[in-house]
């Protein structure tokens, strides 16, 4: 009988069926580059075979089930007017001159760019940018190389989440407060041609890594984030977005989900997606987050696969190995009472996090983890 | 002449017109002082709502309204001796929460020193050598840099000045195993917490 790989065993999960064992999933932009062997950041991220061969050797190295190769949030955004600087340890956006002082004509002059997305949608395609072509390149290498034994998750925010990356988060969501016609404005938008081109990027996303999952993001479901008025203005559009993705995807592909929160609104996102059925799991970050595990096991567990038990800022991050190997056995016993449970952090790992303890979740987990 | 306005403006999410109050006032001989006691209430309110009927948009629009109204207050009101705090983001721009709380402190009476975001140790180091500060708020929201905080306590511990230049750090990674793994004073997640923290450890470094 031939092994179960951890392609079949993700794709169990999420059906809500228990695999083998509990999947893993892990990922860093930044281990993944120092597992690259590249010299500096500003190669790597222009360079798909390092991306590729990073992200696999990160994969390979820890044993996981479950991962997605990146660089940032804002490669895809390039082609809509994002900037970014790329340092000697990150790449981020760059701050915007109206960062403290609210201008309304940044959004009249992105509104005049999305009129010409719907007229010319080609215009717009991210890989006209050379990091995201390179990104593009990079999953298709990692999805020949591991994308039968691993499930490579990749996905791209809604609409309203593109928007604020290529403008500034924190800017919009200020602006918004501040000029009384701009939720109007934004809403136009968001609805119209920058809907499409989100739908569009993601089933590129999705065909880049042969139709195995699509990965949606819930971040901005956070109640210090956003009062619950935005949360349903943003939920109203998320569900367009992901009924149109579902739509150019098809009905089988899963949909998987990541929740980088601190104070998740887990029951709002379970409520509005998760009983509806239009994703297939919900990974937060917990512990270490404002939601706690137990709270979640006892409210989902039994309704939708969870992925969490992974603090990779508290224990994975700065503990020993036996503070690992205690958080990880605990996690598994919380997750023996779920539908199907995966470990997983909450977001993205510290390229500093020690490897012994990284090494330390495969083993706790197939030592502690298997169902059979 | 009552100031009082500014404050309501500022509660209803109008900078471009609290700076217009705030010229107006000042131009008819208002107190600066005055029209900064209603900015600092509109900051302390709003820092009380969060978490319930604000979010971050909120807070983020009030002190839009406390900057702008304070750049044209900055030169024309009086040091409070309440106590330096240096201040800076970590190894990342992001810069949302460390403005929030500098304007915080600001409200609240600190002398307080930006130093900015994109920070490494060497940034930090030279602040304190001449801004001599009492605290030193840490925003960090990546891990890539965290371990630049043990060449900053380092620094403090060989200097001798550890027990009176405190340490917090905030931001996503403003948590309790941080804190005691690179052994800072403490870690703070919301404003308000931030904000007693300071005036509890400033006062201690004070008296040091």
């Amino acid at each position: 009988m031939s092994e179960t790989t951890g392609l079949d065993r993700a794709l169990t999960y999420l059906r809500g069926e228990k695999p083998d064992k509990m999947p893993i999933w892990l990922e860093s932009v930044y281990l993944a580059w120092k597992y690259s062997g590249t010299p500096t950041l500003k190669e790597y991220v222009h360079d798909p075979k390092a991306i590729a061969l990073g992200h696999i050797n990160v994969a390979e190295r820890f044993r996981v089930d479950i991962t997605g190769v990146n660089t940032d949030q804002w490669v895809m955004y390039e082609v809509l007017g994002a900037e970014v600087e790329i340092l000697d340890h990150v790449v981020q956006a760059k701050i915007p001159p109206w960062r403290y002082r609210p201008d309304h004509k940044v959004y009249e002059m992105f509104s005049e760019k999305v009129e010409r997305i719907e007229a010319n949608l080609k215009e717009f395609d991210p890989r006209r940018c050379r990091r995201a072509q390179a990104i593009f390149e990079a999953w298709e290498i990692v999805a020949e190389k591991i994308g039968r034994r691993v499930l490579l998750r990749q996905g791209i925010l809604g609409p309203a989440a593109t928007l604020a990356l290529t403008i500034g988060m924190t800017e919009v969501m200020r602006d918004v407060m501040i000029f009384p016609d701009l939720m109007g404005t934004l809403t136009k938008m968001v609805r119209g041609p920058l809907m499409d081109w989100t739908v569009d990027v993601a089933f590129k996303m999705v065909e880049a890594v042969d139709f195995t999952n699509f990965c949606m993001g819930f971040s901005g479901y956070d109640r210090s984030l956003l009062n619950p008025e935005l949360r349903r203005w943003l939920a109203e559009l998320d569900l367009e977005y992901l009924k149109k993705v579902r739509e150019r995807i098809g009905g089988d592909v899963p949909i998987t989900t990541h929740v980088c929160s601190w104070d998740p609104d887990l029951d709002f996102i379970y409520e509005n997606f998760g009983r509806p059925r239009l994703v297939n799991e919900l990974q937060f970050y917990a512990p270490g987050s404002t939601y706690p595990l137990e709270r979640a096991v006892e409210r989902f567990g039994g309704k939708i696969p969870l992925c969490a038990g992974i603090d990779h800022l508290g224990p994975l991050f700065t503990g020993t190995e036996d503070e690992v190997e205690a958080m990880v056995k605990h996690s598994i016993e919380l997750g023996r009472k779920c539908v199907s449970f995966a470990l997983g952090p909450g977001c993205g790992l510290s390229p500093n996090t020690p490897e012994q303890n990284l090494l330390k979740i495969a083993e706790v987990r197939d030592k502690c983890g298997r169902y059979r | 002449m009552e100031a009082g306005r500014v404050y309501e403006l500022a509660m209803e999410f109008k900078p471009f017109e609290v700076e217009n109050e705030v010229k107006r006032l000042l131009s008819l001989g208002v107190d600066a002082e005055q029209i900064l006691d209603q900015l600092r209430r509109a900051m302390m309110d709003a820092c009380d709502r969060y978490g319930g009927e604000f979010a971050l948009p909120q807070l983020s629009a009030v002190m839009a309204s406390f900057s702008m109204g304070y750049e044209l207050l900055k030169d024309k009101i009086r040091k409070t001796g309440k106590g330096r705090i240096l201040m800076g983001t970590l190894g990342s721009m992001h810069y949302i929460g460390k403005d929030i709380i500098k304007v915080l402190y600001i409200a609240d009476g600190f002398d307080v020193k930006d130093l900015g975001e994109n920070l490494m140790a060497e940034n930090f180091i030279k602040g304190i050598r001449e801004f001599n500060p009492h605290l030193v708020g840490i925003s960090a929201f990546l891990t890539n840099a965290i371990f630049e905080l043990q060449e900053i306590i380092g620094f403090l511990e060989r200097n001798n000045l550890r027990k009176r230049v405190k340490v917090i750090i905030g931001g996503v990674q403003g948590n309790p195993h941080v804190a005691e793994r690179f052994h800072l004073d403490g870690w703070a997640h919301d404003p308000r917490r931030a904000l007693e923290l300071a005036n509890r450890l400033v006062s201690e470094a004070a008296r040091a």
